[in-house]
């Protein structure tokens, strides 16, 4: 399977996805509700009721979305659309899996949280499926920034690059030099 | 000190004023040409570039904004920020390389110039530049609103009530004045100048929010806790799918936001990128501190009692500023808070400019409003008059008004731009095809009011359809030839 067939299967699940969810019932507060001493703040509700029902869907949207975006990413790693690029697709993919780890670990972490409400630890100052979040889910892909550094070079612009670019820079320059020149004759003449 | 709060306040943010309007002197010696006026030259350092990113990211949308929403929704409007990560990182994977050659290449001074080349087609380079000008409008009135929301407080402050009008007039003159002045070179330089401020006035008001609340983020979850478990759970109040969908459109979006990617093709060596990256998320990350930390603690600090409960959100920002900061901290910030504000409205009016002046003539006859520099500074002006109107007439808060422009450049750039300039089969019909699909599907929901299931983000639907629209009609229609120097390009 080509790359753009695996990017556009995803978007395909995605939309299906957004269809099994818009034909689910939601309860009045899947939005959240108005705070009744505050007016410029809402509440969440009852956990259980309104995000345990859509766990499932919810997580398999999450981890769509690292398919998604790390197929995009090997897609920017890619010199024409021939090259063999399998050497770059297991560091990335190892990088994107703990991306994904974060994410089970957080709706793990929430299945528990929505279920025990307000008697819940905190972990570095946030509830643990908050935590993963803001420790996980944000910081993880600090491993792909690591590789995007190391190996730019060789993965995204080096010496070939830089030679063979300078060469159509050249060529470019030179007709345009050439088109100017002939104009310029044209008009001469006419 | 206590006592000349105001003043002390009111004297930082007029210094910073000051300083902008120097810089836009300064910029306009180095301003001889439309390729300074929109690409700097393109010979900007891993410094500027870096910082100048990411300041174009946070914007009053997030210093104004962003507060305001998580004291509404609690941590719902956090997935707007542990997006950025992931974020940068697909914005240089699929960009850094390939806008940078094609400028130097074909030498674009604008993205749609760039698209065009790109597809061989002025219709993509039309509706590219309507796209942006579209999302330029409805972003720049977030910018100036936010202005106008806090110069509204601190002089109110100081000298009774004043009406948001004389704010965004006040607000939209200094702006106006350094962008006319220096173009973009002025607009980068004042973005080194506004990173560096966002980073120190994050870290200062973080570790003030801190101590605002006993306990520090421990003490304000418990007394989160204590009211709603959800607002302090990992979607917020909005619930799961809305924030996810905000992850997915804010992530992917970054691609698309022209005011960032253009500075892409601004540098002084493509090489540069992979410094640029890094400089740009943690300086992100360190000013993102401000989001979470006032957003945070304004809300336990109203549960708590301690602070009376807010008329509107977008007020969180200045209330908590005003009321917990140290006067010398509160000014720092407010300077901070212009300076997030002003250095993304300023990447807005530029671009916008280039559609109006350079991109939209050129689809439309073949040439550019000449002479072009002149035209420039004109539509600069033009541009920030309806973007004020629009901001005084919109009744949104900031950060919806933001997300909305955000989402809007995000679905109809992502496709034609970030996935088209890495694919050679991507087709011409179907990058204008996602691009009006797109701006008809953002601009239908927000005009009738559409209300989708658990709060999915009407962005995030548009990009999931553009994109969809996009793969597909490239699949289905037959390949184009690409001229041969950018299919060399995209081989590279």
């Amino acid at each position: 399977m080509k790359l753009e067939h695996l990017l556009f299967l995803v978007l395909v699940l995605l939309a299906a996805l957004f269809g099994y969810l818009s034909l689910q019932e939601q309860p009045v507060h899947a939005q959240g509700v108005a705070h009744p001493d505050h007016p410029a703040m809402a509440l969440g509700g009852d956990a259980a009721s309104r995000s345990l029902p859509i766990l499932g869907a919810g997580l398999a949207f999450a981890l769509l979305q690292v398919t998604f975006f790390g197929g995009l990413l090997l897609l920017g790693l890619r010199r024409g659309d021939h090259e063999r690029v399998f050497p770059r697709y297991l560091p990335v993919a190892g990088a994107l899996a703990l991306l994904a780890l974060a994410f089970v670990l957080l709706f793990v972490s929430y299945r528990g949280q929505a279920v025990a409400g307000a008697d819940v630890p905190t972990v570095l100052g946030f509830p643990p499926a908050t935590a993963w979040m803001l420790y996980g889910v944000w910081w993880t892909p600090l491993a792909l920034v690591a590789l995007y550094v190391w190996r730019f070079d060789d993965w995204v612009y080096g010496d070939w690059e830089q030679a063979r670019f300078a060469e159509l820079v050249a060529a470019a320059r030179q007709a345009d030099e050439t088109a100017a020149r002939e104009s310029a004759q044209s008009a001469e003449q006419s | 000190m206590e006592a000349q709060r105001n003043t002390i306040v009111l004297v930082c943010v007029g210094l910073y004023l000051l300083l902008c309007v120097a810089v836009g002197l300064w910029a306009m010696r180095r301003t001889h040409s439309a390729r300074d006026f929109f690409m700097a030259g393109r010979d900007l350092g891993i410094l500027v570039t870096g910082l100048a990113v990411f300041s174009s990211t946070l914007s009053g949308f997030g210093f104004v904004g962003g507060p305001g929403l998580v004291y509404r929704m609690g941590t719902s409007s956090l997935w707007m920020v542990v997006c950025s990560s992931m974020g940068f990182l697909i914005a240089f994977h699929l960009l850094a390389k390939r806008l940078r050659l094609f400028a130097e290449l074909r030498e674009s001074i604008s993205l749609p110039d760039a698209v065009a080349a790109r597809y061989r087609s002025e219709p993509a380079r039309f509706l590219t530049a309507l796209a942006i000008l579209l999302g330029v409008m409805g972003y720049l009135a977030t910018q100036i609103l936010a202005m106008a929301t806090v110069l509204q407080d601190i002089l109110q402050r100081s000298f009774g009530p004043i009406g948001i009008e004389a704010c965004v007039a006040m607000s939209s003159a200094v702006l106006v004045f350094y962008c006319v002045t220096g173009g973009i070179i002025a607009s980068v330089y004042t973005d080194l100048v506004q990173g560096f401020v966002m980073m120190v006035a994050a870290v200062l008001v973080f570790f003030a929010a801190m101590s605002a609340v006993d306990g520090g983020f421990s003490g304000m979850t418990r007394l989160l806790l204590a009211d709603d478990p959800e607002s302090i759970g990992p979607w917020g109040t909005l619930g799961m799918v809305g924030s996810l969908s905000w992850y997915f459109v804010f992530a992917l979006g970054l691609a698309g936001q022209p005011h960032i990617i253009t500075k892409m093709m601004m540098t002084r060596r493509l090489s540069d990128a992979k410094h640029i990256l890094p400089v740009s998320i943690a300086a992100y990350s360190v000013s993102a501190l401000l989001w979470i930390s006032i957003g945070l603690a304004i809300r336990a600090l109203v549960i708590q009692g301690t602070h009376p409960t807010l008329e509107i959100s977008d007020a969180a920002a200045p209330q908590f500023l005003q009321g917990y900061a140290h006067p010398l901290l509160a000014g720092v910030v407010f300077a901070g808070l212009f300076a997030a504000i002003m250095s993304t409205a300023d990447s807005f009016l530029n671009i916008g400019a280039a559609a109006v002046v350079h991109d939209i003539p050129r689809a439309v006859r073949g040439k550019s409003l000449l002479p072009e520099l002149l035209w420039a500074r004109i539509a600069t002006v033009v541009i920030a008059a309806l973007a004020s109107v629009l901001a005084l007439r919109s009744g949104e808060l900031v950060a919806l008004l933001g997300a909305f422009g955000w989402g809007t450049f995000a679905a109809a750039l992502v496709p034609a731009v970030a996935i088209g300039f890495n694919w050679k089969r991507a087709h011409a019909t179907a990058a204008n095809v996602a691009i009006a699909a797109s701006l008809v599907i953002n601009f239908g929901i927000k005009f009738w009011g559409i209300a989708l299931p658990w709060g999915f983000d009407a962005g995030a639907l548009a990009l999931l359809v553009s994109l969809t629209l996009f793969f597909g009609l490239s699949f289905l229609l037959p390949q184009r030839r690409l001229d041969p120097d950018v299919e060399a390009v995209m081989d590279l």
